[in-house]
Formats: C-alpha cells, sequence, structure tokens
C-alpha cells in the first residue's frame, strides 16, 4: 500500500506551466481537437487493464493499447499509466467514514493506510491550475469555504492584510445566533446533559429524547457555521483542530462530544495549543474514547503485565503531539515501545466519574514510580501529585520541536497543498514556538509566505467543503421559518439534516471520522467517481433551492439581471467562481442550453438547469 | 450579540432553558416536547453507512445490491465474487438443521426442522426443502455449507457485529474488507465499485463506489433531457484541461454512459425470476455478468433476520424467497457462466442452538455460511459445529473462522495475497472454495 503517496505532481509534458491570467486563452484552447480523451472507445477505456487513465501524479499520456487509435490524435507514448478511478485505493488511502457506532476500539490497519502524501522537496512555483491567479481570489477561497460575492467584496474593500486582522478576531455571528436556540443541547455541560438523558429511556416515546441528540446538533451546527458563519477562518483552522485531536462521536463518546468542542477545541483553537492540549487531557471525551478509564498503573493484569491500556498514551506522542516520525527528516520521534509505555503509565489515574461524566483523578490507580518519555523526567514520587505531573508532560510534548513541526505540517496541508514544502514546515514551526505555541503569528507567516502565494488551485475540496462551497458561491440564505423547514424534527432545521446526510453518503462529514487521526486532508483520500456523481447530482438539489429552509436566488437574479443568454451565462460564471471561465467552458455551457447566445434572458428555458451546469464546472471542486 | 456559548456548570436555571426542555428543572415540567422521541432502530441509524442496512434487519426491508466493476479483460471471462448478506442475525439451525444430532430436537421443541422438511446435504447437517431447486441447479458439487464459522463478534450487538462484519472481523477499522480486497485486484478498477442504494455499506467503504439504485436510474439526475445535456457539458469541461480530477470525471461519465446502455435494451433473461425485490437485484446481477463490462465483486442486503420470536414461519418465507432468486440467477446464469460466478452468504451472527420462550432464537455467534456456484467445492466444508451444552443460551461454537471463507472466496475471485486483507488474522484452510 501507499504506491502513490509522496507522489509529487509532475506536469506533463504538453501542459507546461504559464502565467494564466484572467482572460487570456490557454494555448491549449487555441488548437482545435486538442482533447486527448475523446478519441477512446467507451468500453474501450473502461476494458484497457491497467491503462485506463493518467496515474494519480499526473502523467499526461494514456497508453492507448487499441492499435487503431495510437498516435491518431497527436498524444506521445509515455510510461505505463497507472488507473486512478481507485486513486483512494490503490494508495491505500481510505475515504473516511461517517461511523458513529465503531469508536469503541480502532484498528491500526485501517487508519494507518490512510497516509496522507509526505512533506515533498520541490521548487517554489505555481503549479496548473484553470483557477485564476488573482490573490484575492486566492484569499477569498483559501481563508473561506469558498467564494461568495458579497465576501468577495468585503475583502476586496478592506484589502487582504486588513481582511487577515479581521478573521484573526472571533466577531458576533448573526446567522449562527440567530438560529442557535434551535440547538440548546450544545450550551450545556457534560454533566447536565447526562442529568438531562438519566432515565430518558423509562420515558414514553413522545417525550424521550433522541438518544444521539447531542451529537447531531453538534454535527448540524458545524455545517451551518461553515456555510453562515462570518467568522470563516475561524471555522477552518477549528477544522484542522478538530482533526489534530480528534475525538469521533458515537455510541462510546455520547453527551461528551458536543462539550469537548466547545470547551477544548473552539475555545483554544485561536489560542495556545499548549492550552488545548492541557484541556485535551483532563476532558473526559477523551478520556473515553481512549479507554484512559481502564489504565490502572498500580495494579497487574493475570500475567503478571501491569493492568494499563495505552491508547490514550500512545496517541498522545502519536497523534496529538510530537507525532510517530518528524515530517521533515522522516526520523522517528520516540520509542514505539518504551516511550509509549511510560506516556501510559505517566497518565494513569485519569479517569472519569460515571455518574456527573467529568473528570477525576484516582490516586489508586496511578502508577508508583520514576517516569522518562523522551527526554522528559519526573521521579513521580507522589501519587497524589499526579495532575502535576502530567501537567508538567503536557507542557513538555506541547513545547516540543518536532510537535511545532507536526502542528505546522498539519496547517500547511490544510492552508497550502497536500504536499507542502519541508521549508515552509520549518518556518512555521519556528514561529510556532518563538509564540510559546500561539497559533496566530504561525497563521500569519503562513498567509504571507511565497508557498501560500503559489498554491492557487492546489487543494481538493471534501465533500462536504464542495458542497459548503456551492451553498456560498449561490448566496443561498437559512430560513429557518420556511414552512418546510422544521420537518421530522422539531427544533432543528430539516434542511441542515440533509446536508449532513449528503455529506455523509458522499464519505464523511463533520466530527464522524471513526479513528483518532481525524478527517484526512489530502485529495486521494476524497477524488472517486462516486465523490463526483454525488457533487453533480447534489448540485441539482442546490440549484432548485431544494434544500428544505435554505432559499438560493434564482440564476437571473444571481447573474445580475442580464439583457441576454451570453450575459446570464458569463455573470453566473464569475458569480459562482468569482472568476471569468475560459472560453471553452462557455461555450458547453451555451451549448447545453442549445439556444442561441443573443435569446433574451427572460427566454432562457430550465434556469436552474443552467446554474446547476455552471455550478459543476471543474473550478469549484479546488481551492 | 453573540450568545452565550455555554451554560457554565451546575443546574441550568429555568430562564435558560428552552421550550421542551425543561426537564429536571425546578419548575416541575419534565415533558421534552423538543426533539423526536427515539423511534427505536431507526432514528439515530438513519445516518450511519450502511444505515438502511441495519433498519433492514430490524423492522422494514430494504433492498440493498451493490456492484463493483473491474478493468475487463477481453478473454478469459472473469470471475465474480456476491456477498448475500442477511441482516439480523440469520438462524443457520432452521435452513441448515443439525438432523444428525440428537441434542437438535430436544434443543429446539417447538421449532426444530425435520426430515419432512428438510434434506440431507452430509456430515449430519441438512437443508430446508426450499433450496431443493436450487440444489438440483446447481449440482452437489455446486452448493456448499460451512456451519459453524465465528466472526469474532462478542457483543450480540447488530451495530458492533454489522460494524465488525463489515470491516474485516477484528476489530472494526475506517475501511471495509471487501474495499481492502478490490485493492488487490490484479487489474484494479477503473471505478472499482458500483453499488445499489443510498448509503455505502462499510464492507464497500474505503473503494470509490457508484450508487446505482436500478440500471435505468444510474447516473445524473433528471429528466432524459437534462440528463444527456448535463453529460455533454461535463464532458466538455473535463476535456478543456487535464489532471486526476479531470480524469476520475471521465471515467465517472464513462461509466455511465456504459450502464446506460444496458439499460436501453430490455434484458431478456434466460429464465424467468420471481417477482420480489431480492431477485430484482439479482437479475440486475446477472445482467452485469452478461454484458461483460467487468463486474467483480458484487454485494446484496436481504433484511428481516433477526427473528426473536415465532421464527420458523419467517425462515421458511425467507428461504424460499432466497432459494427462488439464487435459483433464478443460476440459471439465468448458464452452464457457460456458472463456473465464473460464486457466491457466499454473512450475516452478522448466527442464533443460538436452543429456542428462547418464543419460538424464536436469540443472538449466537458461530453463523453458517452458504458457498454456492463455479468457485463452491460443495459439500459441507470445515468444522462441526458444537453444541454448547452449558451457557443459557446453548451457543454454537465455531470451529472456523469466518475471516477464512473469505479469504478463500477472495483468493478464487483473484485478489492477490487476500490474506492480507484480514491483517490480524492467520489464514487456516477451510476448503470451502476451488482455487
Amino acid at each position: 500500500m501507499g504506491r502513490h503517496s509522496g507522489d509529487a505532481y509532475d506536469a506533463p509534458d504538453e501542459w507546461r506551466p504559464e502565467p494564466w491570467t484572467e482572460g487570456a486563452v490557454r494555448e491549449a484552447d487555441r488548437r482545435p481537437g486538442h482533447s486527448p480523451v475523446t478519441r477512446r472507445q467507451l468500453l474501450g477505456m473502461l476494458g484497457v487493464a491497467g491503462a485506463a487513465a493518467a496515474c494519480s501524479a499526473g502523467v499526461s499520456v494514456v497508453a492507448n493499447k487499441a492499435g487503431d487509435d495510437a498516435g491518431s490524435d497527436g498524444a506521445a507514448e509515455g510510461p505505463p499509466a497507472k488507473p486512478i478511478g481507485l486513486a483512494a485505493g490503490i494508495a491505500g488511502i481510505t475515504a473516511p467514514t461517517s461511523d458513529k457506532a465503531s469508536a469503541k476500539a480502532y484498528d491500526k490497519t485501517g487508519y494507518r493506510s490512510a497516509k496522507p502524501p509526505g512533506v515533498a522537496a520541490q521548487a517554489l512555483l505555481q503549479r496548473p491550475t484553470i483557477l485564476s491567479l488573482d490573490q484575492d481570489l486566492h484569499w477569498a477561497r483559501r481563508l473561506t469555504y469558498g467564494i461568495s460575492a458579497p465576501a468577495l467584496r468585503e475583502l476586496k474593500a478592506a484589502g487582504r492584510d486588513a481582511y487577515l486582522d479581521k478573521q484573526l478576531t472571533v466577531r458576533p455571528d448573526p446567522v449562527v445566533d440567530a438560529v442557535s436556540d434551535r440547538y440548546p443541547l450544545l450550551k450545556m455541560s457534560t454533566s447536565q446533559l447526562k442529568q438531562l438523558f438519566d432515565g430518558n429511556d423509562e420515558k414514553p416515546d413522545d417525550q424521550k429524547l433522541d438518544y444521539m441528540a447531542t451529537e447531531d446538533q453538534l454535527v448540524e451546527m458545524k455545517i451551518i457555521r461553515t456555510v453562515w458563519s462570518v467568522n470563516q477562518l475561524f471555522e477552518k483552522v477549528h477544522d484542522v483542530w478538530t482533526a489534530y485531536v480528534h475525538v469521533p462521536i458515537g455510541d462510546k463518546t455520547r453527551l461528551l462530544t458536543a462539550a469537548y468542542d466547545r470547551d477544548v477545541v473552539r475555545k483554544h483553537a485561536f489560542g495556545k495549543f499548549s492550552d488545548m492540549l492541557k484541556a485535551m487531557i483532563f476532558h473526559p471525551a477523551m478520556l473515553v474514547y481512549l479507554d484512559q478509564p481502564e489504565s490502572n498503573g498500580n495494579a497487574k493484569q493475570k500475567d503478571g503485565r501491569p493492568a494499563i491500556n495505552e491508547n490514550l498514551g500512545r496517541e498522545l506522542l502519536e497523534l496529538f503531539s510530537v507525532g510517530a516520525l518528524d515530517p521533515i527528516t522522516g526520523r522517528p520521534n520516540y520509542d514505539g515501545r518504551l516511550d509509549v509505555v511510560q506516556s501510559a503509565y505517566a497518565l494513569t489515574g485519569l479517569t472519569v466519574d460515571r455518574d456527573t461524566l467529568t473528570m477525576k483523578f484516582d490516586p489508586d490507580m496511578r502508577y508508583r514510580g520514576p517516569l522518562k518519555v523522551m527526554t522528559w523526567r519526573h521521579p513521580n514520587t507522589d501519587p497524589e501529585q499526579g495532575v502535576a505531573v502530567i501537567n508538567s508532560l503536557i507542557s513538555y510534548l506541547a513545547h516540543h520541536p518536532a510537535t511545532a513541526r507536526t502542528v505546522a505540517t498539519a496547517f500547511a496541508r490544510h492552508f497550502v497543498s497536500d504536499t507542502p514544502r519541508p521549508q515552509l514546515i520549518a518556518k512555521l514551526a519556528a514561529e510556532f514556538t518563538k509564540a510559546g505555541t500561539d497559533i496566530k503569528p504561525m497563521l500569519r507567516a503562513l498567509f504571507a509566505s511565497e508557498d501560500f502565494r503559489k498554491s492557487v488551485g492546489q487543494k481538493y475540496r471534501t465533500g462536504w467543503e464542495y458542497l459548503a462551497a456551492t451553498l456560498r458561491a449561490t448566496q443561498s440564505q437559512l430560513d429557518p421559518n420556511g414552512t418546510d423547514a422544521i420537518a421530522e424534527r422539531q427544533g432543528t432545521i430539516q434542511g441542515v439534516r440533509d446536508l449532513r446526510y449528503q455529506v455523509e453518503q458522499a464519505g464523511g462529514g463533520p466530527h464522524g471520522r471513526g479513528t483518532p487521526d481525524g478527517q484526512p486532508d489530502f485529495q486521494a483520500a476524497w477524488l472517486s467517481g462516486k465523490g463526483m456523481l454525488d457533487r453533480w447530482n447534489q448540485n441539482s438539489i442546490t440549484a432548485g433551492g431544494f434544500w428544505k429552509g435554505i432559499t438560493v436566488p434564482d440564476g437571473v437574479t444571481l447573474a445580475g439581471r442580464p439583457g441576454n443568454q451570453a450575459g446570464l451565462v458569463a455573470n453566473l460564471g464569475r458569480q459562482l467562481t468569482g472568476q471569468a471561465l475560459q472560453p471553452g467552458f462557455v461555450t458547453a455551457v451555451h451549448q447545453s442550453i442549445g439556444s442561441p447566445m443573443t435569446t433574451p434572458a427572460g427566454q432562457v428555458q430550465d434556469v436552474p438547469t443552467v446554474v446547476r451546469t455552471v455550478l459543476s464546472a471543474p473550478h469549484l471542486n479546488y481551492t | 450579540m453573540t450568545k452565550k456559548q455555554s451554560l457554565g456548570e451546575g443546574p441550568i436555571p429555568h430562564e435558560e432553558r428552552p421550550q421542551g426542555l425543561h426537564s429536571g428543572c425546578e419548575c416541575g415540567d419534565d415533558s421534552i416536547s423538543f426533539a423526536e422521541p427515539f423511534k427505536r432502530g431507526f432514528t439515530r441509524r438513519r445516518v450511519l453507512q450502511g444505515s438502511t442496512a441495519f433498519a433492514a434487519g430490524l423492522a422494514v426491508q430494504p433492498l440493498m445490491a451493490r456492484y463493483a466493476f473491474a478493468a475487463p479483460a477481453a478473454s478469459p471471462t472473469q470471475r465474480v465474487l456476491i456477498n448475500l448478506c442477511f441482516r439480523g442475525g440469520l438462524d443457520q439451525h432452521t435452513w441448515f438443521p443439525l438432523l444428525g444430532n440428537s441434542k437438535y430436537a430436544q434443543l429446539r421443541p417447538t421449532i426444530a426442522e425435520t426430515a419432512q422438511t428438510a434434506f440431507p446435504l452430509s456430515r449430519g447437517v441438512a437443508a430446508l426443502n426450499e433450496f431443493k431447486d436450487l440444489h438440483t441447479t446447481l449440482g452437489a458439487a455446486g452448493f456448499g455449507y460451512v456451519p459453524a464459522a465465528d466472526s469474532q463478534d462478542r457483543t450480540h450487538s447488530h451495530f458492533e457485529a454489522m460494524d465488525l462484519l463489515e470491516g474485516g472481523m477484528n476489530t472494526p477499522s475506517s475501511d471495509g474488507w471487501a474495499a481492502r480486497a478490490l485493492r488487490l485486484l490484479p487489474n484494479p478498477a477503473v471505478l472499482s465499485a458500483v453499488m445499489v442504494g443510498g448509503t455505502l455499506p462499510k464492507s464497500l467503504s474505503g473503494s470509490s463506489a457508484l450508487t446505482l439504485d436500478r440500471i435505468e436510474s444510474f447516473g445524473l439526475n433528471g429528466g432524459d433531457e437534462v440528463k444527456a445535456k448535463s453529460a455533454a457539458a461535463l464532458q466538455k469541461f473535463y476535456t478543456q484541461y487535464k489532471d486526476p480530477v479531470a480524469t476520475t470525471a471521465l471515467e465517472t461519465l464513462n461509466a455511465i454512459k456504459t450502464i446506460n446502455t444496458l439499460s436501453k435494451s430490455e434484458y431478456q433473461p434466460a429464465s424467468p425470476y420471481p417477482d420480489t425485490g431480492l431477485a430484482q437485484a439479482f437479475k440486475t446481477a446477472a445482467q452485469l455478468v452478461k454484458a461483460k463490462v467487468g463486474l467483480r465483486f458484487v454485494n446484496i442486503d436481504m433484511g428481516g433476520f433477526d427473528t426473536h420470536t415465532n421464527s420458523k414461519g419467517q425462515l421458511h418465507d425467507h428461504a424460499n424467497e432466497a432459494a427462488g432468486a439464487l435459483n433464478a440467477f443460476f440459471q439465468d446464469l448458464g452452464a457457460e457462466l456458472r463456473p465464473f460466478v460464486s457466491l457466499l452468504t454473512t450475516t452478522e451472527f448466527g442464533r443460538t442452538a436452543g429456542e428462547n420462550g418464543g419460538q424464536g432464537t436469540d443472538h449466537g455467534h458461530a453463523q453458517g455460511v452458504m458457498v454456492l456456484g463455479g468457485g463452491s467445492t460443495g459439500g459441507v466444508r470445515g468444522g462441526d459445529p458444537i453444541i454448547g451444552t452449558s451457557g443459557p443460551d446453548n451457543e454454537t461454537k465455531g470451529t472456523n473462522d469466518l475471516r477464512d471463507v473469505l479469504t478463500e472466496g477472495l483468493t478464487w475471485l483473484g485478489v492477490r495475497n487476500a490474506a492480507s486483507v484480514f491483517a490480524d488474522h492467520r489464514f487456516t484452510p477451510v476448503g470451502a472454495f476451488k482455487k
């Protein structure tokens, strides 16, 4: 497994990186018939074993085994291409699952097979993209979940630097606040929730609270924030942190994850990582998820081994701080056996009071003896002082330089590209360390970097990022009082529930990843035939305004009431993607409409399908 | 004004509570009208992966079939493996009663099968008469059965067990065994899996599976004209440039065209299919096999097997339906294609050898696995089932591991190093599949 992980993107021969200014016609567009794929036989395409498509490394040429076609379109023969429809599968990378019920344990094979491509030494250049290289558009795309015309205007008016300053503070959020009353469970503490749900099973059916109501509200509110929050950068940073210190929703962590999200992740997302890690290690959600209450450092199993559970101790090192391997050098950061065991010993005593679902420290479960994890040492003489010892370890790990590099890699992978340069990682890690693990200076350095500037179009949107982008592009509004907005479930919004269902079908929604490594943040995990078809089909729902409780302006309004079809298509293109669509795409849209370009806008047939077609242009797949 | 993010610790004051959430409040209003009441088995499972399957197992029986395509070789015909998954926990002691075991009739005073209702296979195992026609079609060499395959589940929970089953039987993993296996096929698929039904089964999660409700309705949504225009526009869009995304898009469009071409001609099966959902799914599978588009793996679910009470009638009905669909399917394939198609069955767990107080049975551990078709070695394979005499539910101990049967099936299919799909398990041959 992992054959493709780490492959750098090799620009194909006939596609040299060329400056792409808005309005410029691409060389390739000028050559008629330059279309390496159109001559393929249908079944032949499916049938040519192993040579059906370019490999995920982007080698352009498809070795066409059907003899009569070879060379007829002038495409040069290249190395044997690898099939790519299984890009997710070939690289041994799995699409994430929404796996609520299975947070009980996790299989190492499963999640370790979802390894992201590594940090790659490479030249600092802008790779080919169909997206406009305009930096305002790039910022609007990358720092939010997608360009929407009003948000773009705000950015252009303020200028990028001032916009970043504004986005680095959390502002009041009118749309979110307006609906937050419908999601009251998100404000409650774990003990309050426990009290609320105690005895819920005995209640008659019409008085029972839904078993997973808390988790449902958490996910739905995240979807709402993704699309409509004004604090877009905060929500994106929240995504990175959620994956970094991941606790999934599910049976095991029921009633715990909403409080975890609020008190650990959101509280410190724009603050210091050392504070976040400390809040994390003492939170009942993380303790329950990784079985810390089963870890008894002061007892032995039948075979004489200590009765500890290594899960939290291991993941603390592997996922939540230093990381198993250094992202730049690839060398192990710690001993996979000894340090993991010591880390587990260090955490013993942490447990959860099941009656109140709060953390409690039990000195009777604490390991007695000196501790050593990497270069950290502690005599650990007094079991009663275990919390202080844990604080010391957490502080060491949070400030460790390897942690800085791992955190920097996570953010670079999210905001720059799947394969960030080691120089960038090193620079961001240095900022992070200099600021005492405060994330904001690192973010500033990231957005100021040349790597970021030259990363236009290099990130492929995940399933729900794509859905969010299309909702933002169409300037959808949340209308919770719409007549069919509240269907089955009183209180929450039907359309948002449906969005959630849609994204979970598409391979994973917020908080859903069943394993502790968090949602994968690279193209190969999300690119699939099913995913593409899902995107095209949900665009028809979006364009038609069929999400209940979510209104979408009609196409003619979106396009600013143009005079004729040409204006309609051109303006829709610009509104929905932020840029002028290249001529080839525009022509394709006109052909799909069928009527001449001069047709008055009011006479264009089936405008929702026109909107759907423009939404389905490739541009919105990238950010 | 940003609303308060947290209510802090301690009891929530009355003013802070929203309407309908005053349970435990000092005002004494105990009603919770806030959210829809929890309907056992349905609401929360709706959004799970494969959720319709759970609902299928417990209440209604939506049917789902999933198909996986691989690049078709010009020749020879490629093998196809079908996993027929019974949701709910199939009672193997009804479908395949251990008539040769003296304890059998004692353990099931009211629901035992007899020599009148079942015909003998071998080694003391019989099969319900409903399967007789299927047995004739396949021949003794094509009708195999593994009586006691353990699935490692210890929870008896539908959720956990199904997750375990689909994940790969060791520990729940983030991808499914079928997906892992498909990656190891020598000519990996352009589009590795196509599935029927709204949700990706966990066994296929991690493969790039397409949804296929029925062949006729597969693809872009919308009316015919909209579909055609949309497909044309997408085709043009993704030929404007080249990168992995564009390539995937074009492959997807090709797959849609291929499947739509199939649906244009009304399929004439070589032998008639019963008018059940299960049979229709098998009919679609047969159509795809015959069209030689590279079908390799099919997953079909059948629900309704959680037979805690009055199980006999239900199980006979299910047997009738299953046998009818399977028989039609294998007959339709014909002698030419039958050697290339195998089917095995899986379920969350088997059921207890002893009956419970409600003329039904409860969740057990080991399950019976049917192995039918071209790859089957026929007969009753694997170690003998051991019916426990102690314990409250007379467990049937598995003497085989389900993972071994699956590994053999995948090996027959052509998956390289199939044992690696089940990483934590050491493969032991059962002999249920030909090589």
